[in-house]
Formats: C-alpha cells, structure tokens, sequence
C-alpha cells in the first residue's frame, strides 16, 4: 500500500471516528476542493452515515446528474463489469462529458448549482429538469477523454452509458418521487418513475428502485409497485428487497442521540412497510424478523451508552460539585429529552422490555445519586427527578421526591 | 347542534354554548405543564371540585370532569400532580389563593429551577406590593381625614408618625382606641385585599393594570404579525383581539368600581368590618375578568417566530368565555358578545394526531414551552 493510500485510509477510520458536527466540518472542507480525485476515499467509510444525517452537501453539476443514480453508486473496488451500477470513479469524467455535450447551458446550469444544497428540492428539480433528459441524450456514443485514467476499460464505457441515459430521461419523474420519499413515496409519484425506467431495461428500473429505496418509508409497497409493471420486473423488485434485507442497520451508535431517534423511526417505518408487503412470505418473513432483531439490538446499545454518556455521567458529575448552576441542569435536561426521543423511536423497532429494564436500573442509579447529593447549592435530588421524569415519565420520578410533596385530592374545594 | 325538542332549561348545556353565570363556575385558570391539561380549570362542584378543560380540537365547548378523574384523562407531570393535590385542598377557590397554591408547587422546583426562581420572585414582588398598597392606604387615609392638610402628596411619610397619624383618624372617627386598634388591622387586610388590582394612579405598580396592559401589547403584536398570516390565523387573531378588547372594557369598569370603595376610606374601613364579601367580591372583579389571558399572553411571548401560528391556535382555544354575571354590573350583555366572537372558531379546527407524540418527542417540547410559560406567569 502506497504511503498516500496508507493516510486515505487513515483519514478515513476517523473520519468515522468523529462526532457528526466534526464529520460535518471534514465533508464541508472536502465539497470545497474542486477536484477531489482520491481524497473522494476517505468519506467512503461514512457514506451510510452521510445519507441518514442528512448533511447539506452543496450541489454541483456532477451531484446534480447523478441524484438519480444514487443508489447504485459504488466504491470503484466494489464495482464490477456488467452490474446495474456505475464507479464513482466515473462521475466526473461522465459529468465533463455531458457538461461540454451541453456547452453554454452546461456552463449555466454548473455555473447555478453552488447556490443550492442537495436539500433544495425545489431547485434540483428546477436544474435537473433542465439537466437529466438533455443528458441522456447528448451523452457520447464513444468513451470521454479521461476514461482511460480512471481504471475502467473502453468496453466499461457502453454499459455504464446504457445505464444512465434511460435513467436520466427517467430523471424528472424519479425525481419528484424522491421529493416525496418520505411520505412513502406515493404510488402516484412512483410508478410514472418506476414506469419510465423499466422502458429502458431490468438495468435502469434495478436503479431507479435502489436509489427510490434509499429514502423510501414503503419500501415494500414500492417494491409491490415495480414487481406489478411487467413479469420481468418481479425478479429486479425482490433483488433490491434482498438488497435492502442484506444491509446492516444505521449505525446508531455513530450517529448523535437526535439524529439516531430519526433513524431509529425511519428503520421501525421501513421495517412495519416489509412485515405487511405481499412480496414477502415465509424466509422473507423471517428474514425481516432478523432485521428488526439485528436493529433493536443496535439501537439499543446505542441508547444505553447515550443515556451514560447524555445522563449518568453529567449526574454523577454534577452530585459531586459544591455548587450546579440553572444552565447545567439544563444541560443534563436536555440530554434527557434527547434520549426520550431515542427511547420512544426505538421500542418501535421490538423489544420494550429491554427498554423498561433499562429505565429502571436507571432509576435506581439516579435514586442513590439522589441521596448522596447533599451540597446545599449542589445537585438537588429535586433536578434528578425532573431528569428522570422526562425520560422515564412521572412515576418513576416520584420515587426520587420525598413523600407527600405531590400531596392528595381532599377535601373539595369551595368557596 | 340543538335539537328541535330541546328543553329551555337544558339548551345552555348544548355543544357550543358552554356559557358559566358565574366566575366561579368557570373556574380558576391553573398553571398545569402538561399538554393536554393545557388552560384547565378548576371549580367547586356538588360533592367536590371539578376539572374544566378546553375542547382538544379547538372547537368550542369544554370538558368537565370530576377533579379524581385528572390522572385518569392523561399522565400529569410531577408539577402538575402536585398542583392537582394543593388546589384540591384550598378552603376557597379564587384566582388569588390559586396563584398562591401553584406558586407555592413551583417554588419546589417541580416546573424547573427558573420557574422555581421565578416563583419565589413574585412572591417576593408580591409582598412589596402589598407593604406599597397598605403604605398608600394610611396615606391616603390621613389625606382623608385632613383634606386642608399643608403637607405635599408627594412627600414621603415617616412610618412611624404615619401609623400614629392613621391611628389617630380612625380613632376619631370610632371615638374609642379598642375598636381603632381593630380597624387598623382591618385597612391591613384591605391593603392584601388590593394588592393584585393596585391603587388610582396605580402607585405601587400593581399586578392587574400591568397585566391589562400585558394584554394590549400582545394583542398589538399579535395584530402586526398577522399582516402577512393566513386566513384561519387572522381570524384567531381577530377573535383574540375582540374578546380581549371586550375583557379590558370590563376590566376599566370593574377597576373604577373597586377603585370607588377608595373614595371613603374609613367608612370602607367599616363597612369592612360588618362584612367583608361585598367589598372582596369588587376589589376582586377584575382579578377574575384577567384570569386565563396571563396563560394566553405567555403563550405568544414564548413562541420563536415560527411557532406563532401554532401558538395562535391553542392561544385562541382558551380564550376565556364571560360569565353571565358580568352584564348585571356592567350594563350590557358581554357574555353574549364573546360567544359571537367565539363562533368564529367554528370556521377552523386543530387536527388531533392520535399516538404521534410518544415517538416524535412533540409533547416533550410541548411541556418544555409550558414550563417556560410558567416561569413567566409566576
């Protein structure tokens, strides 16, 4: 391994290591050199977690062309001759290649992609309806300059350009369903796109539905949806199901407590769209219980190191002070409201018990932390049991209050 | 809807025409932090309290409920369980001894530190304001009692050559010491008694003129902001805008009465002491007609720009309907004004989502706002 791929790899195993604000600043920096070539790399390792934190990447034309392509991107070590894929070592050159094809409305459309982010809606559909369908068109028959230089050969070329330009001229109708993945998409989005994709082969419709699937919420009914165009397609429908079943679960623990509630959720979404898609009997079924097992286990070991890090930890830190000022009891409040939402999200994914058994041993940790908080202006057991109020509900948390504080109901009131 | 063969006597008990005779069948406004206990209320029922709560759609009409049942209706927070055990143990229901109650669970720290400091601070306000009321009560009733007096209005008065000069008023006007002493005592709890609705010229910076003008500045904003609002929000904005310029009509009545018994201290002082609910019932009018827009306000000011249109729909929701008993003092039929303001909510309704708040963390955000409404409305 060359001294340069050594410290890639390198920056990579921390870019993975970072916290999400940081990784956030490392992507920022990377998207503001031009032309990344190899250090593209060191992000391959979070790339997964990049999609469920949902970073504002700013919008090129490259970025542009590919969204509907996202989901069949890969590593180019992953890459192989004749997948329904294309290297992202080919980005660039095939982005040159439409961009100069396109001549003075490429240069526009580049020329306005930095004003936005891969979140404006609204304007990729804007650029990209201007974009996608001309790409498809104007494409070169023969392998760009520059391909050579990138490791695929000249035969590569036909295949992956038979891939894009059915899928960019796809591009609008993928687009607007993307835009509306989280609300399934609807079926009256998704089939005009799943629709024009299958014109052009079992190769663009396994893309369109890989990138649909990315965001998808119903990804067993989109399934359901691409299965029932044509008996042909049934076949690409269950491999991106099996695809979807064969990937691990949002790395949770990686992920900040919000950002980790999210895709908790979205999981426990995805996962209740599969348990009720016709698609999937028997193994299929079991397949998915599997999933949700793997899942809930995860999300579980992330909520249990969240809540010593977000809660137990500021505690014990705090019991110990002379003194605890209103902003750092608010502080550990705060944490505490982000790990309800944690909680909340992941009894979703199954196992509740394991959640209840949590909370309890938690109780019982903040309940001794409570009588060992005896500063005057220290921790109050009082701020405990708002902490744990909020996690745990209020009757967990009267057991940290004196008795007789929360008082009786009698006799009536009059006046 | 009203049926056709609806009885007389049962058509005020109709979906939409929830309208209280008195204050106190309304209920006092409670502080309460968890959402969907947002604007209740309590008051006295046959056998025992009863909890008032506002339609959680939005649409008019309210909820009563046997004051037992509140943990049945949802899961109260720590706060509001304790708030639920202290109100239910006062021996009488008014916004004062209410506002008492919930300070006194908020001083526990039960709502967090700040509405806990916040708490302890108007208590603190309050006890001044008290000390200022009963200061400019002896004042005004040596002033009273020496109309030709050469000493300036605005010349303060030493404490004890006050007491002495008010003592010796109250003595002439009894004619014996003994009964003096005792009417001293009585401009005391006159003094409590006008705390929260302040003197004329509002010296001690009373809670309810701050409070009325707490009101105006809200409703000119909420009126600013809505410039550029949808229609459903304006037509909050206006229902909150009628029925709080409706309130503060009532309010300048009920204060200029109260304000009144002022006029003749010694002989209120007397009145006082043959009988104190005529003049309590007065002096805390308009205590009574602000009761619930404090709640209303606290809702505006502690929503961010973008969550004022949510804040609109709960804000409009528990707008506080006028009980009958205000048209016989006041001379015109207020109640009746306010459920035509009020039947502008019959053009919008707030969507209820069943389930959506245990998983999003929505209500957890919801009793953070309230907690923070709390420490304003201390």
């Amino acid at each position: 391994m060359s001294q340069a791929l050594r410290e890639l790899r390198e920056l990579g195993q921390a870019a993975a290591a970072a916290d999400d604000a940081a990784l956030a600043r490392v992507v920022a920096v990377l998207d503001r050199v031009p032309e990344r070539g190899e250090a593209d790399r060191v992000l391959d390792p979070v790339r997964p977690r990049l999609r469920t934190l949902r970073v504002p990447r700013p919008l090129g034309l490259p970025r542009l062309l590919f969204l509907p392509l996202d989901g069949v991107i890969l590593p180019p070590a992953r890459w192989t001759r004749g997948a329904a894929a294309v290297p992202r070592s080919a980005l660039m050159v095939l982005a040159g290649a439409v961009q100069a094809a396109l001549g003075a409305e490429g240069a526009a459309i580049a020329a306005a992609c930095p004003r936005h982010t891969i979140q404006d809606d609204a304007a990729i559909a804007a650029l990209g309806g201007r974009l996608w369908e001309p790409a498809a068109r104007l494409l070169p028959e023969a392998p760009p300059p520059g391909w050579p230089g990138i490791g695929l050969n000249a035969g590569d070329y036909a295949g992956i350009a038979a891939l894009c330009r059915p899928v960019w001229r796809a591009g609008p109708a993928i687009w607007a369903a993307l835009s509306a993945a989280a609300e399934g998409p609807p079926e009256a989005l998704a089939r005009p796109a799943l629709t024009a994709a299958a014109a052009g082969g079992a190769g663009p419709l396994t893309a369109t539905l890989a990138t649909l699937l990315l965001r998808a919420t119903a990804p067993g009914l989109l399934a359901q949806l691409a299965a029932g165009l044509e008996p042909a397609a049934r076949p690409v429908a269950l491999a991106a199901l099996d695809s979807i079943l064969a990937a691990p679960p949002p790395p949770f623990a990686a992920l900040d407590v919000r950002a980790a509630a999210e895709a908790a959720r979205l999981t426990a979404r995805r996962l209740e769209d599969l348990e009720n898609c016709s698609l999937l009997t028997g193994e299929w079924q079991r397949r998915i219980q599997a999933c949700r097992r793997v899942a809930d286990e995860a999300c579980r070991a992330a909520f249990l190191a969240a809540t010593e890090q977000e809660l137990v930890a500021p505690a014990q830190r705090l019991a110990a002070a002379p003194a605890v000022g209103d902003t750092e009891v608010a502080a550990m409040e705060e944490g505490a409201r982000r790990l309800r939402v944690l909680e909340g999200a992941g009894r979703r994914l199954g196992n509740t018990q394991a959640y209840d058994r949590a909370l309890r041993d938690l109780t019982a940790s903040l309940r001794a932390l409570g009588a060992q908080a005896t500063n005057p202006e220290g921790l109050r057991p009082m701020d405990l049991a708002r902490s744990l109020e909020i996690l745990a509900g209020p009757e967990a948390a009267a057991t940290l209050l004196p008795p007789g504080l929360l008082g009786g109901t009698e006799p009536a009131a009059r006046r | 809807m009203a049926f056709a063969d609806t009885p007389p006597w049962l058509s005020r008990y109709e979906s939409g025409k929830y309208q209280p005779v008195t204050f106190l069948e309304r209920g006092v406004a409670l502080p309460f932090t968890t959402p969907a206990l947002l604007g209740g209320r309590i008051r006295p029922g046959r056998k025992a309290a009863e909890l008032v709560l506002a339609n959680p759609a939005g649409a008019e009409g309210v909820y009563i409920l046997s004051w037992a049942s509140l943990p049945d209706v949802c899961t109260p927070t720590l706060h509001d369980r304790a708030l639920w055990g202290r109100v239910a143990q006062l021996a009488i229901l008014t916004p004062g001894t209410v506002r008492q109650a919930s300070r006194a669970v908020a001083a526990e720290g039960l709502a967090g530190r700040a509405a806990a400091r916040a708490a302890a601070e108007a208590e603190r306000q309050s006890r001044r304001a008290r000390t200022i009321t009963h200061y400019h009560l002896l004042v005004e009733l040596v002033r009273q009692d020496d109309p030709g007096s050469s000493r300036a209005a605005s010349q303060p008065w030493d404490p004890a050559v006050l007491e002495e000069r008010a003592r010796a008023a109250l003595s002439r006007r009894r004619g014996s010491n003994s009964s003096a002493a005792s009417a001293f005592e009585a401009l005391a709890e006159l003094a409590e008694l006008f705390e929260a609705c302040g003197l004329p010229d509002d010296p001690s910076q009373a809670r309810m003129p701050q409070q009325a003008a707490e009101i105006q500045a809200v409703v000119q904003a909420m009126i600013r902001w809505s410039e550029r609002a949808t229609a459903t929000e304006r037509s909050c904005t206006r229902l909150l805008a009628e029925c709080a310029s409706l309130t503060q009509r009532c309010f300048q009545h009920a204060m200029t009465e109260a304000h009144a018994l002022l006029a003749d201290l010694s002989g209120l002082v007397e009145r006082w002491q043959r009988g104190q609910d005529p003049i309590a019932n007065i002096a805390a009018r308009p205590e009574w007609l602000l009761d619930g827009w404090e709640l209303i306000c606290g809702l505006w000011r502690g929503a961010a720009e973008e969550q004022r249109a949510t804040a609109l729909l709960d804000m409009a929701a528990l707008v506080p309907v006028v009980p009958r008993e205000v048209g016989d003092w006041i001379g015109f039929d207020a109640a009746g004004a306010v459920v035509e303001h009020r039947s502008g909510l019959r053009q919008w309704r707030r969507m209820v989502q069943p389930n959506q708040d245990w998983t999003t963390g929505r209500i957890l955000e919801l009793v953070a706002r309230n907690e923070a409404v709390r420490v304003q409305c201390a």
